[in-house]
Formats: structure tokens, sequence, C-alpha cells
């Protein structure tokens, strides 16, 4: 792992944390529209890719479960 | 062209309070759809999509709620054509929201990860080297170490919430990552003992977040309507 500032660390974990709270939990009610399951993949998937540190240590941690 | 729509950010108590002073996605003004002791803050926005800056005024909607009310809330990106929609809704689930505002009173939510160096990290070896046994091994390993981890940290935590959601060993990396449901007044006792937690496991790197408004204890326990 790179060691990456502690406070540049707090920070993306901090945009992580928002990503999974507000499209992952909350409350849901049967709305007439709601965004689309792909759109939320989409900004995910997009986020994670930005996230430097913390993404990379998810994303390296399935890969070492893989090899 | 899209059409515009009611956006929810949440739903919380105190109908009768006025709505704060924020602006909501694509700057509009705050409205609230009201029933019996329960308002629904939502405001008239076209085509919301899931970027960073939607999300955070999102969120500052509700934070901005949470300072003088209980709130619940929404996921990102529910949305109704008119207020008699939402407003059908709240009476439909009346109950069980209630029942979520009332248990989330008075509290926030504090996040933590716990980030560790992996140690006897299959990917280090020459992969010839390593049988399935061994493998199977050190992951087994790995699963023991994260379960003793959320028992020391997770545990002290635990104690001072009303209310956790925990997952262990999500990867060798992140071995923790969980949830508290913690009253305002113990915020301050909660920092302290990750605090103190960090400072007894240096070997690992305790990230709290928040407060956030409840978003992962917001469900309500009518099962899927």
């Amino acid at each position: 792992m790179t060691e990456t500032p502690l406070a540049v660390q707090q920070q993306e974990v901090t945009l992580l944390e928002l990503v999974d709270r507000v499209l992952d939990n909350g409350v849901v009610l049967s709305g007439d529209i709601t965004l689309a399951v792909a759109d939320i993949d989409l900004v995910y998937v997009g986020l994670r890719a930005l996230l430097s540190s913390v993404g990379t240590i998810e994303r390296g941690g399935e890969a070492a479960a893989d090899a | 062209m899209p059409e515009p729509a009611l956006h929810l950010y949440a739903i919380t108590d105190r109908p009768e309070a006025e709505l704060p002073d924020v602006a909501g996605l694509d700057d509009a003004r705050l409205c609230a759809v009201r029933h019996d002791g329960l308002a629904a803050v939502c405001s008239w926005a076209t085509g919301v999509e899931a970027t960073p800056p939607a999300l955070w005024r999102h969120e500052a909607v509700a934070e901005t709620l949470m300072a003088d009310r209980s709130v619940l809330p929404a996921r990102f990106g529910i949305a109704f054509t008119d207020e008699a929609g939402l407003r059908a809704e709240l009476v439909r689930r009346e109950d069980a929201l209630a029942g979520s505002l009332r248990r989330v009173a008075g509290c926030v939510e504090l996040g933590l990860r716990v980030l560790a160096e992996p140690q006897d990290e299959p990917s280090d070896e020459p992969l010839g080297d390593q049988t399935g046994r061994a493998y199977l091994t050190i992951r087994l390993e790995a699963r023991r170490r994260a379960e003793r981890l959320a028992a020391e940290v997770h545990g002290p935590l635990a104690r001072l919430a009303e209310a956790a959601r925990e997952r262990v060993l999500l990867t060798e990396r992140l071995p923790l990552s969980a949830a508290y449901l913690v009253r305002r007044e113990r915020v301050d006792a909660f920092r302290s003992e990750v605090e103190r937690l960090a400072a007894e496991r240096p070997d690992l790197r305790l990230l709290c977040t928040g407060p956030w408004p409840p978003y992962s204890f917001a469900a309500t326990d009518e099962g899927a309507a």
C-alpha cells in the first residue's frame, strides 16, 4: 500500500462514505421516478476510479484475493 | 426534455417547523408535503443525475434539517410527479415512518472504516509456490484476524451506540466498515474512544466520519412495500 497522507485518505473516505450512504442507504419511498440503477452504478464506478488510495485499497484487496 | 419532478430529501418530524433557507438541487427552494406529524422535504428539479455535487447538495439539505428536527434521510434519486403522489405515500407509510423517526430521535450517524496493512498477502508469493491449501489457510487466518479486530475495535464502539451495522473483512485492507447510531451527547465520548483505540492499534488506521444524518438506520420495519 502506498503511504497516502492521512488527511487525503480522510477526504477520500468521506466521499466514499457519502456515496455509500446516499446511493445505497436511506429511506426509500415508492416514487414515480427513481434513478435508474445503471446510472447509480456508473457514478459509483466513476467515483471509485477517482479515489486513488481508498479505491485501490478495496480493489487491490480483491485482486489479491483472486491471485 | 425531462419533466420537472419533486425530488425527495428526507422525511422529518415537526411538520410545523419552518424550512431552512438552504437551496436544493437546481438551486431550488425547499418545500414540504405534510401529513399529521410528518413532513416530506423536497424541491422541484429537472433531469437529476447522481453527480458528486448533486449528492453533496442532497446531503447538505438532510444535514441542515437534522440541526433542529429528527430526519430519515432519503436515498438519492426518489422523485414524484406531483405533491399528491408524495402525500399518498406519506399516508400509506405513516406508522412505519413515524416509528423509524422515533428510533433515530436525538441521534446522529457516525461512520468508521478500518484500514489495515495486509499480512501474508497471497499476491506477494510466486503463484506456483502456493498450494490451494496454503492459500485457504492464509484466507482463513485473515478472516480470524478481521474477526478479532472487529471484537476489539467494533465492540467498545457499539457499546456507546444505540444501534450499529458492521461489515467484517470486506477485503484484507479494509477489515471493518461500520455505521453507528449515536446519541448527540455521546458523540464526543465516541470520538475519544476512536482515538483511544487508534492509539492502542498503531498498525491500523481508524477513519471516523460524520456526524451524518442516519442513512444507515432510516429503513422502516414494514418490509418491502
